[in-house]
């Protein structure tokens, strides 16, 4: 049977428009390290990366997906399985800000309901190319009850924090099991019913 | 134009509506084939006139009035005609063009598409070739053995720490 290196398992998952960074943002996480070429992610690619947090051992499988258009009928299927999702936009990319109200309809419709969302403004090194002020993306986090980081993959601004932030709530709303249960429930996101996502 | 001179010995042939000469006052666009032998006989007997008649300047001057008439109906129907053969070779050309057009649309099979479709280059070596469902399932394959090649890592890693030691030891055991 599968061996368990770690007390729980979180699955997470990126979604934003194609090019704001999402595979960089994993990538800067999961293996510190940044690409200035752009691969268009084919579909849906996931990495694994283990952290501790409160003495727990938490394995992220963290789900990243094509921006594209063309393969959303293949991404929007791996929303259900998500705990966290990271909905990524480009502060040098207006359009990207303004389709994040589109991410947010496709959680409503295909994510599990006590999912738990992030907002991230990506590419904040590039001062002098921005076009989202910081403010917006703070407003518009505070009216959907989301937390908000601007980020930058390249110069490794606010990632860990991130994505231990969003781990971090997962955890407080997952309920106390045995540091050794045998099955991490998944399938059910692990939700506490009635828990409030509380604003940045 | 003067109205033929004298008519002498001819009185037996014309009773009716002026008779054969009246093809000659028709427009060229109404004529028959009966007009034109009528023109046939008139200018005949015109000509019999100059070679025997006893009026030779009247017969000359009468034909001159004929012939040019003639020359005019032949002009006119001419022209017309000219006129109506290039409208139909214009639109014989378009005819031809459309027609290409639409037999190279259906050899390319494009004369139905809507909207929606699309043409795809059978002979474009990158053409799409593969349904969304088949890209799922290589791309669920590919990373349902990302997880388990990353799962044999950890177990080796976990070998490599232990020394060799039985695999018991390693944190969960087998």
């Amino acid at each position: 049977m599968a061996k368990k290196t770690y007390d729980l398992l979180f699955k997470l998952l990126l979604i934003g428009d194609s090019g704001v960074g999402k595979t960089c943002v994993l990538f800067r996480f999961s293996d510190d390290a940044f690409n200035t070429t752009f691969i268009s992610t084919i579909g849906i690619d996931f990495k694994i990366k283990t952290v501790e947090l409160q003495g727990k051992k938490i394995k992220l499988q963290i789900w990243d997906t094509a921006g594209q258009e063309r393969f959303h009928t293949i991404t929007t299927s791996y929303y259900r399985g998500a705990m966290g999702i990271m909905l990524v936009y480009d502060i040098t990319n207006a359009k990207s800000f303004e389709n994040i109200s589109k991410w947010l309809r496709n959680i409503d419709e295909h994510a599990n309901e006590d999912v738990e969302r992030m907002l991230l403004g990506n590419k904040c090194d590039m001062e002098d190319k921005r076009v989202v002020p910081k403010a917006k993306g703070e407003q518009i986090a505070r009216e959907h009850g989301i937390r908000f980081f601007e980020t930058s993959a390249k110069a490794n601004i606010n990632i860990e924090k991130a994505f231990l932030t969003l781990a971090e709530d997962i955890l407080r709303k997952t309920p106390v099991k045995e540091p050794n249960s045998e099955n991490v429930d998944i399938s059910s996101g692990g939700g506490v019913t009635g828990w409030k996502s509380k604003c940045c | 134009p003067k109205p033929p001179p004298g008519r002498q010995e001819e009185e037996g042939e014309e009773e009716e509506d002026g008779g054969p000469e009246r093809a000659l006052e028709k427009s060229p666009f109404e004529l028959t084939a009966g007009d034109v032998y009528d023109i046939s006989s008139v200018v005949g007997r015109d000509l019999l006139q100059l070679s025997t008649g006893p009026r030779v300047p009247a017969a000359l001057a009468r034909l001159q009035f004929r012939i040019v008439r003639v020359l005019e109906m032949l002009e006119a129907l001419v022209s017309e005609s000219s006129l109506a053969e290039e409208q139909l070779r214009m639109e014989r050309d378009s005819l031809r063009r459309e027609l290409e057009e639409l037999r190279r649309g259906a050899d390319r099979g494009s004369l139905s598409l809507g909207p929606d479709k699309m043409v795809i280059d059978l002979t474009d070596p990158n053409r799409p070739r593969f349904t969304l469902q088949e890209l799922r399932d290589v791309l669920q394959e590919r990373n349902q053995l990302k997880a388990q090649l990353l799962v044999v890592q950890e177990e080796l890693q976990c070998y490599k720490s232990q020394n060799l030691l039985p695999p018991p030891a390693c944190q969960g055991g087998l």
